[in-house]
């Protein structure tokens, strides 16, 4: 008989998802689906709007990172009429970038990740969730809130609001920090080096307890999509760069990106099917987020991450293709987040007034604006008209880019798990919390 | 006991749940007294085991995101079904939030964008998805629409503030109260006052008869009436006749009148002014934004026929028709006022007339931290917005108020309050200088509030003409 396997909806997700599989008479996988049911059609209704006012609109596209979805348009239509910003104006865009990758980051680990770890994959469903990691070990669960606190008001301290800010505005950013509230987190921001010092460790205990897991199941090729400068792991400016599945590093810049990145549109998924075009689809799918960016970095920014990248590189070697590294790219990614924030915070640039360009012409032209989201690269198109007036959008969104390489990762796994049996013979460890 | 409720996302953006999610420490006291049943975002629970739940079981239910898809219509509905007390928590839920802004296109316009004419798409001939997935509804239509909604928590996000404040306000509300309660005796029970000329006796209105029994009795004992602040009791005492009577022989309002009987429908059923929703169930706040919402209906009384709203709020007849009048009687009152606040009351800026200077579009220049923006020349929406998020933009961020509370009570429509606001303001202006700034109002003045708005509507009868 033919068996479906449905999970609906995909939990300990930010956003609208199933899962299918589709396994035959013959016990072999058919079909392997990942259905995104929901989208909102920003594309459209940002048209008519004014170009400077797209940035107070698109935050909304996501409530987890919409300070990528607040700057990266900003800089899409600051690339569209000419403008400069101010050094200060970056400075505090890079610092606003790291607060959310940071916060972002340790909430995906804890919250949305670590259940299933710290848990075990066979928990009981009503407790395998971080309310229960709070309860039973109340020490770690304190830690995180406290790291995620400090993001969460770092952000809101830069960008107004920590959900959906308003002070990003073309030309730079509409006020610096205050120095008292620079002071604040500066007071604050080795204790936070501290804890992330901790949840590395707590990670790496996690890597060696599941690495039967990582290192067997879910390994599939495919190509990367990730942002550097000059080589250089970077969320805030810099080239796509496409890693292959053999490792070779391709640098492309961001006005390229249509040469780059294909869209097909599936018939079971409201979000779309990403490609690397020179490889065609479905063999050039490729994967973003965190090990995406590790993969295509030569090094990290700060030292404390980049001696967390060798020690990655060391284990897993130059690339990796393991969906259950991802987890551990984010910690090196975490580690580089508030390195960053600390130096950004100690330049005096933090609280320079001089954080906006105030002589500003909208003009007809096509802008693109790139970040890193914390869930993968992030590119806004937009085309203004003479009065500065958005005449169109495209977005190619973060999470977007890793739907195909999910479906293809899953059809992978599904095959490992329900043809080959391969949970049979893993090696579990014993759950931290039972 | 922990109460249940559960947590719906519709097409939304998870950042009022972040926003909930951001009292991070502050979360620990709230978490035990929650049985979270469904909250796919955070917990593992799946829909099937909400489908299995019993009708009206959970006690809070709260619904964030708009009704884009099939699907997200369809879990409306099973929210309403599954849950005693439905909370729309953000404009989303409220108003419907910029994804309202898609109301100005037609639907067929909105899926050939996104899947058959982007620039990066490579296929030939790309259609819109319909396998394993829900279907896309013609428009959005708001929440409120399409089934009955209790509370509603403003922002685009509510601060965390707010939304912690409603949980625990929620939470007292379905509680079991504080051990002393006795719902099934009333104030007047223990009442120094009972046989000794009481304030019914002197004609003046004191709720004690139709209140819980359970307080200290600090206000008869010290000279002061009773204002019911332990709610309804399941058994009037005798004196219940009493009030009704006096409260009877009131035809219209006068200033004190109205102040008690205000004092006390506040005290009695209502939210107590600790947050800025909107909660449907306190009969004060509904009177002030749904007047019409309300059945009247004429009951008999000692003095002859009498009109009273129609509210079956304590299911005890004397209690229901001396709340019904006392609506009645504010409902006519043309002085009552529920206070709304705008955003711009709570504001640090400096303010003359808001008269502007230049109108300016927002990336020029740099304004003053210290001046209302309005008189920098910059487009705010403060004035035609409700108040409950501390002004964060104008004062923490140097950026005008976008308006993502939505308008304050009394106002159907923000961005037509904004237009005539801006026009009476700007009335010496020369109109070719303002349209420069306003060429996109829907964007501008109804960036949240489009599908719940005049314009809104218009898209939506077109819809039905046709
Ligand atoms: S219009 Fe804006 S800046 Fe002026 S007082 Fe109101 S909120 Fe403050
Ligand atoms: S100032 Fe206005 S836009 Fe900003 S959070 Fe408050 S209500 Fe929303
Ligand atoms: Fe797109």
């Amino acid at each position: 008989m033919v068996k479906e396997i449905k999970v609906e909806p995909i939990t300990r997700l930010e956003g609208h998802g199933g899962l299918r599989i589709v396994i035959g008479d013959d016990g072999k996988v058919k079909d392997a689906q990942f259905n995104v049911t929901s989208t909102r059609f920003f594309e459209k209704f940002c048209e008519g709007r004014y170009c400077e006012h797209v940035p107070r609109i698109t935050p909304r596209i996501c409530g987890i990172c919409p300070i990528p979805h607040h700057l990266t348009p900003t800089k899409a239509v600051e690339d569209a009429w000419g403008v400069e910003v101010p050094e200060p104006a970056y400075k505090l865009r890079q610092l606003l970038m790291n607060a959310k990758q940071y916060s972002s980051h340790v909430l995906h680990f804890y919250a949305l990740a670590a259940p299933d770890f710290l848990l075990g994959p066979f928990a009981d469903p009503a407790l395998r969730n971080v309310v229960h990691i709070i309860n039973k070990m109340p020490d770690v669960g304190a830690m995180a809130l406290k790291m995620m606190d400090f993001g969460q008001k770092l952000c809101a301290d830069i960008g107004g609001k920590s959900v959906h800010p308003i002070s990003g505005i073309v030309g730079g950013m509409k006020k610096p920090m205050d120095e008292d509230a620079r002071d604040r987190f500066l007071k604050q921001v080795d204790e936070q080096i501290e804890f992330t010092k901790k949840t590395v460790e707590i990670g790496l205990k996690v890597v060696e307890d599941y690495w039967d897991i990582i290192a067997n199941v879910g390994v599939v090729p495919t190509y990367y999509l990730g942002m550097t400068k000059n080589g250089v792991h970077d969320i805030y400016d810099g080239d796509i760069r496409i890693v292959t599945p053999d490792g070779e590093k391709i640098d492309y810049d961001i006005h390229k990106y249509l040469d780059v990145l294909g869209e097909h549109i599936p018939d079971h998924s409201y979000a779309t099917h990403m490609y690397y075009k020179p490889a065609g689809y479905p063999e050039g799918i490729y994967r973003a987020n965190t090990l995406a960016m590790i993969n295509a970095a030569d090094k990290m920014a700060t030292p404390l991450a980049d001696e967390a990248l060798k020690a990655f590189r060391e284990r897993i070697g130059p690339i990796s293709h393991h969906t259950f590294a991802y987890h551990w790219a984010r910690l090196i990614e975490t580690v580089e987040a508030i390195e960053l924030v600390k130096n950004l915070l100690e330049d005096p640039d933090i609280v320079n007034p001089d954080c906006k360009t105030l002589d500003i012409e909208p003009k007809e032209g096509i802008g693109i604006g790139v970040t890193e989201a914390p869930r993968g690269l992030l590119l806004y198109n937009i085309w203004s008209d003479a009065d500065g007036i958005c005449k169109k959008l495209n977005l190619l969104v973060a999470t977007n880019h890793n739907i195909a390489g999910i479906e293809k990762s899953l059809m992978h796994t599904a095959k490992q798990v329900f043809e080959d049996k391969a949970l049979e013979g893993l090696k579990l460890p014993d759950p931290w919390i039972k | 006991m922990p109460i249940p409720v559960a947590f719906m996302q519709l097409s939304s953006c998870w950042g009022c749940h972040q926003s909930l999610l951001n009292a991070h420490l502050g979360l620990l006291p709230i978490l035990p007294e929650l049985d979270i049943v469904y909250w796919p975002a955070v917990v593992d629970f799946k829909h099937e085991s909400l489908e299995k739940r019993e009708d009206g079981s959970i006690v809070v239910g709260f619904i964030e995101g708009v009704a884009r898809t099939k699907q997200d219509t369809a879990n409306i509905k099973l929210m309403r079904k599954k849950c005693a007390i439905i909370v729309a928590i953000g404009a989303c839920a409220c108003y419907g939030s910029v994804k309202g802004l898609a109301n100005l296109f037609d639907k067929e316009d909105l899926i050939n964008r996104k899947f058959k004419e982007v620039e990066s798409i490579t296929d030939e001939d790309p259609q819109e998805p319909t396998v394993n997935v829900p279907g896309i509804e013609d428009y959005i239509i708001n929440v409120k629409e399409i089934v009955d909604v209790d509370v509603f928590i403003p922002g685009c996000p509510p601060t965390t503030e707010n939304i912690i404040a409603a949980i625990s306000y929620l939470l007292t509300l379905v509680g079991e109260g504080p051990e002393s309660l006795d719902k099934n005796k009333t104030v007047c029970d223990n009442c120094k006052l009972f046989d000794k000329g009481c304030f019914l006796d002197q004609g003046k209105l004191c709720y004690g008869p139709i209140t819980a029994a359970g307080c200290d009795l600090m206000c008869p004992h010290n000279g002061e009436i009773c204002y019911g602040c332990f709610k309804p009791t399941n058994k009037p005492s005798e004196k219940a006749k009493q009030l009704q009577e006096l409260l009877h022989n009131i035809e219209v309002l006068d200033n004190e009148s109205a102040a008690n009987l205000q004092h006390f429908l506040d005290l009695y059923l209502g939210v107590a002014n600790i947050t800025n929703f909107y909660f449907r169930g306190d009969l004060l706040q509904r009177l002030a934004y749904e007047p019409d919402s309300f059945v009247v209906k004429e009951i008999e009384t000692d003095k002859g026929p009498k009109l009273v709203l129609d509210t079956s709020t304590t299911g005890n007849k004397i209690l229901d028709n001396i709340i019904g009048y006392s609506l009645y009687l504010l409902k006519n009152d043309p002085l009552f006022k529920f206070s709304s606040k705008t955003v711009c009351s709570t504001c640090e800026r400096e303010v003359v007339d808001k008269v502007p200077t230049d109108l300016k579009r927002d990336y020029e220049g740099l304004p003053t931290m210290d001046k209302c923006f309005l008189e920098q020349g910059y487009i705010c929406l403060g004035p035609v917005t409700q108040a409950g998020c501390g002004t964060i933009c104008p004062n923490k961020a140097n950026a005008p108020c976008l308006g993502c509370y939505g308008p304050p009570v009394g106002i159907e429509d923000q961005g037509s309050k904004f237009i005539s606001t801006l026009g009476s303001l700007c009335a010496d202006k020369d109109p070719k200088e303002i349209m420069r700034v306003i060429k996109d109002p829907a964007g501008l003045f109804n960036r949240f509030t489009l599908a719940d708005s005049i314009l809104g509507h218009r898209y939506h009868d077109k819809m039905e003409d046709n």
